[in-house]
């Protein structure tokens, strides 16, 4: 990993077309800019990290699927 | 592939947040009554998801999709748009949760799709699907 240290409006350019700019420090919140194409996804990684593995949890084979829907549909029935 | 009326071939060209590999998926509708949905990856055999169309259930449900997704997946127009949710029944179906967090947007016209990971920390990633099918969920609830 490269480690730089930068202070306040200081920026780092990614390759051609990514800038990343520290806008404000507060305590331990840093504001970050970030000027990057619109097709490249930023997202906070506690997030993406989160949904991947909701994901993986969500997964089910087809045959445990068709169950769980005819299961909704039998309940629905009976109400 | 072969398209038929009622199953899709979509494309994600990202593949889904953890299934980055996984491109094709097919997506069909199990009954005409329901609000559930399959989504099938086409390319393992084993990995199926079960999708709800939320605007079945709720009126409440809403979220602003960001212009470069409308880009990627060539939306001209909300006629062109699906929008389904993720559900996780892994535990059990009284259990079972709805991501609204990562709405799974399709343009229907151009058979393309990608899970959309919105910032919106309002929108949970684990709600109770009891709460969408009772009308709890959204603004104003």
């Amino acid at each position: 990993m490269l480690i730089l240290s930068r202070k306040k409006h200081e920026a780092i350019h990614i390759g051609d077309n990514i800038v990343i700019t520290v806008l404000d420090i507060s305590g331990d919140h840093i504001k970050i800019g970030i000027d990057a194409p619109k097709n490249i996804q930023i997202y906070r990684a506690e997030i993406l990290k989160a949904i991947q593995q909701e994901n993986k949890q969500a997964a089910l084979t087809k045959a445990a699927v068709q169950d769980l829907v005819k299961l909704m549909n039998h309940d629905k029935g009976e109400k | 592939m072969q398209q038929t009326k009622d199953q899709l071939n979509i494309f994600f060209e990202q593949g889904l947040p953890g299934f980055e590999s996984l491109r094709n998926f097919l997506v069909s509708r199990p009954f005409d009554n329901s609000p559930f949905y399959y989504l099938q990856s086409a390319e393992v055999d084993h990995i199926c998801f079960l999708l709800l169309n939320p605007f079945e259930i709720t009126q409440s449900y809403e979220f602003d999709l960001p212009v470069p997704v409308q880009e990627m997946l060539e939306i001209k127009a909300t006629s062109d748009i699906a929008v389904f949710n993720i559900v996780n029944a892994q535990k059990d179906l009284a259990n079972a949760t709805v991501n609204l967090q990562a709405p799974v947007v399709i343009n229907v016209n151009k058979s393309k799709g990608m899970q959309v990971v919105l910032n919106d920390p309002s929108l949970s990633i684990r709600e109770p699907l009891k709460n969408l099918l009772q009308g709890k969920v959204g603004r104003g609830c």
